[in-house]
């Protein structure tokens, strides 16, 4: 393989790691304090999808509203999902939320079918950010660099807030034992409802980054990508936002290398987040930066 | 003669700490004995260990002259040993006589197979077991409701039942945590000659971790004190009431000093 | 009740289903049959994922992959050689899978057995973990399973799957399997081994302590699920003719699971009841997308809508009623004396 191909698949596993990475945070975050996986994560990242193309297609508004729009939105509507389906359920057997996110996730699917139809809708696309850049024999688009820049700043926003800022402070204490930091005056809703809001933003982020890459919009477009990046969260350690940064970006990187060197396995792509799952769950199950979570006898 | 239960050195480190460190203790065929100590002493970790839930990072635990140091939790019940836990750990969604008769499958000599198979001894082996456990409930005195779900029951009646399930499995050694645990008065009186009666019915030894001096002091032949992972005493009831590290451990060096 | 006469009123009802079914054959139209046969079918499927699930507490999303294992299996094996030549258009069907044969019955056993094997294999080294990892190590060796079975064209013809299966899969076989089914699951329950699978289910550490050995345990309670879930997409193979990758994705899975949750975890009554109710809305529910003719109003159907409501029932009923319908109960002949001493009593 030639340097310039290398180089062109090295910026597609960045673009690819990184939404993988930004998805992946919204699962570990709600993980991580309500010890959920939310199935419906991946919906909430498509429908971020058919905002921005309704907000453009229909309201004609410009693209940065569009944007803000969808973001905006997307966090309500994660918000909204966790107060109807969720909240309901806090004091019931885990596995119920757990049957009640698959619920909303074929909810959510299916009534985009109704809505939108299965056929997929072209997302506008956005000439300064999709026009394709050559740099000698290496073609790549400006999103390339834009994606793996904007969501390394989300990040480091998102470290910055659990660190530095008392909702963050709580968010870290929930995860560690939610009951003591409700009786320690935390309105432990108010929070919950918080991290949904910004789990389901930065998933908007993504979707919004991901229609532009690849503009496609169609109902079951977040399943895919949804199941990979909660492996991904799984990979670097569920509950740890870094974790989920990192092990979206090795996901990505390992997805795009495989198929560039084995050409020949392309057809078993989807598989081998699968296969890295079981071997993560088999050596690691608290993945690259996870803790242990022990049952008291 | 050789003692049931013998622990040589047993040391368990958590991390950098050390729960419990070069345990030593035997525990004579036949005895009541108990394992004391203020609340985070590794009372429970001591069962665990035991019992085969934990490995520990030294030492060896002895059954019957036997090293049963890091069997199994299923292979320490079936070689003899049985506990019931600090917070009843029942079958929720079974009836009384249900608890009980799962117990007794360690002993059955059937296969899971044979069920659909109808095969003659296994159908003879399930009315024995279901004979065997409605014995057990009479014993205890929870026959009359042995088709009542566990959970159910008063919180006295669950402990007793958590013990006829642990006697299910045709014990030699019967480790209880904390058995007294939220019982009034009246309700501890009865347990300490409940012990003392399965002990002799049932040929038990009996070690238990108890809190509530009353019961410890009143079934007790050896008592032992754990304090932060050490053994710091053992003795006789009176002996060890006139410990003074005892007091300690337990009350503070001021109340240790006034004695 | 003694034995004697629950054996007699079991076999009555045998005769009666048996009876009925015969009736139904020969004076339903075809399109109930097929509800019927339909109704056996998930039945086999909501028991065997509840032996896993509400039984021995085991949260497995694989089913939908050891639905795919029997149902190639069996295929491959009821197919005739000439017709498997001709389909495999992609790449020409390898030795020995061309010219294996065997009977149905065969076939619907070779196709559980394949199933419970891999089940075992699976179970291994995923049986350590617990509650969400279990589902998603299941769910992701299902979705590895579909990915092999549409790249191994050679065995499976891809992604084009294979048409034409004989239709062996009558209201005679599909109930006699489920009746086997259920008569082995329900024996097995009843037996102290059973005790031991729910007594995993609601406290693994006091089970362990009991002398259970948890381990093997559940890797059996699996495989038999895994057996079962196989014989039920063998018979669906047979029964829709035309199986392919894509049909044994998640969404199948989730159907079964809500045939369980819906009928009430823990209880096989309630499997019963959760796969006819649900297997019937399903086909009710078509009509709605379907285009509605009265009069000369024609009311446009709304593609979609039907798995819409479908996953509006499933939260309706983990938010209010999460025990479903029959909430535990277990019917049985000594209930039914108890109702009507009670009734005498009045």
């Amino acid at each position: 393989m030639s340097l310039d191909m290398f180089i062109q698949h090295v910026f597609n596993a960045l673009t690819l790691g990184s939404l993988y990475g930004l998805i992946a945070i919204g699962y570990t975050m709600v993980y991580g304090i309500l010890r959920l996986i939310n199935f419906a994560h991946g919906d909430i990242f498509m429908v971020s999808a058919y905002f921005v193309f309704f907000a453009i297609a229909l309201l004609h508004l410009p693209w940065i509203a569009a944007v803000i729009l969808a973001i905006i939105g997307t966090a309500a509507f994660g918000v909204i999902i966790d107060r109807i389906a969720y909240k309901p359920l806090r004091d019931a057997p885990r596995i119920s939320a757990l049957i009640s996110a698959i619920g909303v996730s074929f909810f959510i699917e299916n009534i985009c079918i109704v809505l939108f139809t299965g056929v997929p809708k072209p997302m506008p696309r956005y000439e300064p950010l999709v026009t394709v850049m050559q740099f000698g024999n290496i073609r790549i688009l400006p999103l390339a660099i834009f994606v793996p820049v904007c969501s390394f700043i989300l990040v480091a926003a998102l470290i910055w807030v659990l660190y530095k800022t008392k909702p963050g402070l709580a968010m870290r204490a929930i995860s560690k034992d939610i009951e003591t930091t409700r009786l320690m005056g935390v309105k432990v809703d108010n929070i919950i409802g918080l991290t949904f809001g910004i789990g389901s933003a930065l998933a908007a982020a993504a979707g919004i980054m991901w229609a532009l890459r690849y503009p496609q919009i169609h109902p079951f477009m977040g399943l895919f990508p949804g199941f990979k990046a909660f492996i991904a969260a799984v990979f670097g350690g569920i509950g740890s936002v870094p974790g989920a940064m990192i092990g979206g970006l090795l996901l990505g990187f390992m997805e795009i290398m495989i198929i560039a060197f084995f050409p020949g396995l392309s057809g078993y792509r989807d598989a081998f987040a699968f296969i890295l799952l079981i071997l993560i769950l088999f050596v690691k199950p608290t993945g690259l930066m996870g803790e242990d979570m022990e049952d008291k006898i | 003669m050789e003692p049931v239960l013998k622990t040589n050195d047993v040391t368990i480190k958590f991390g950098g700490l050390t729960a419990v460190g070069n345990l030593n203790i035997e525990c004579a065929e036949g005895s009541i004995s108990s394992l004391i100590g203020p609340n985070g002493a590794g009372k429970t970790t001591v069962f665990n260990i035991i019992t085969g839930f934990y490995k520990p990072t030294s030492g060896k635990v002895l059954f019957m002259g036997k090293d049963i140091t890091g069997l199994k939790p299923h292979e320490v019940c079936k070689a003899g040993i049985a506990r019931t836990f600090q917070n009843i750990r029942l079958f929720s969604g079974g009836t009384v006589l249900q608890n009980v008769m799962t117990a007794c499958w360690v002993r059955e000599k059937s296969q899971w197979w044979m069920g659909p198979f109808m095969v003659p001894s296994f159908v003879r082996e399930e009315r024995e077991m279901r004979e065997k456990s409605m014995k057990l409930l009479e014993a205890i005195g929870l026959a009359d409701i042995a088709n009542d779900v566990a959970t159910g029951l008063p919180y006295g009646e669950q402990r007793r039942l958590e013990i006829a399930r642990a006697l299910a499995t045709e014990p030699k050694l019967l480790l209880l945590d904390e058995p007294a645990a939220g019982m009034n008065p009246q309700e501890s009186g009865e347990l300490m000659d409940f012990i003392k009666k399965i002990r002799d019915e049932f040929h038990l030894t009996i070690l238990l971790i108890e809190h509530d001096m009353k019961v410890v002091m009143g079934v007790s032949e050896w008592i032992r004190v754990l304090d932060y992972g050490n053994l710091i005493a053992e003795g006789t009831p009176d002996e060890i009431r006139a410990n003074p590290r005892v007091i300690e451990a337990y009350l503070g060096k001021e109340a240790a000093a006034k004695c | 009740m003694s034995k004697k006469t629950k054996l007699l009123l079991n076999l009555i009802c045998l005769g009666i289903l048996c009876l009925f079914l015969w009736w139904a054959q020969n004076n339903l139209d075809g399109y109930k049959v097929q509800v019927l046969n339909l109704i056996a079918v998930n039945a086999i499927l909501a028991v065997s994922l509840n032996l896993i699930y509400g039984f021995t507490g085991m949260f497995s999303l694989g089913h939908a992959g050891f639905m795919a294992i029997g149902a190639y299996v069996s295929a491959l094996l009821i197919l005739p050689a000439s017709q498997k030549e001709v389909m495999y258009i992609l790449e020409p069907i390898i030795w020995p899978f061309s010219v294996m044969h065997a009977p149905f019955f065969v076939s619907v056993l070779a196709g559980g057995a394949v199933a419970a094997v891999l089940g075992l294999f699976i179970a291994l080294p995923v049986l350590r973990l617990g509650g969400d990892y279990l589902g998603i190590a299941t769910l992701g060796f299902a979705e590895i399973i579909r990915v092999i079975f549409t790249n191994i064209t050679p065995i499976t013809n891809g992604a084009l799957g294979l048409k034409g299966i004989p239709a062996y899969a009558n209201l005679g076989w599909n109930y006699f399997w489920c009746i086997l089914t259920f008569y082995v699951i329900v024996k097995l329950l009843s037996s102290n081994f059973g005790n031991t699978l729910r007594a995993i289910r609601d406290d693994e550490v006091a089970a362990k302590a009991m002398g259970i050995n948890t381990f093997r345990a559940k890797a059996i309670s699996f495989a038999i699920g895994a057996f079962f879930a196989g014989v039920g997409g063998a018979l669906q193979g047979s029964l829709i003719t035309t199986i392919d990758p894509k049909m044994f994705n998640f969404q199948l899975t989730y159907n079964i699971l809500m045939f369980v949750v819906v009928g009430g975890l823990g209880s096989i009554t309630g499997s019963v009841v959760g796969a006819v109710v649900i297997t019937i809305l399903l086909e009710w529910l078509r009509l709605v997308e379907d285009t509605i003719t009265i009069g000369s109003f024609q009311i446009p159907g709304v593609p979609g809508m039907r798995m819409v409501i479908f996953s509006v029932i499933l939260l309706f009923i983990i938010l209010k009623r999460r025990e479903g319908i029959i909430g535990g109960y277990e019917f049985s002949w000594d209930s039914v004396t108890r109702l009507f001493n009670r009734k005498g009593d009045k």
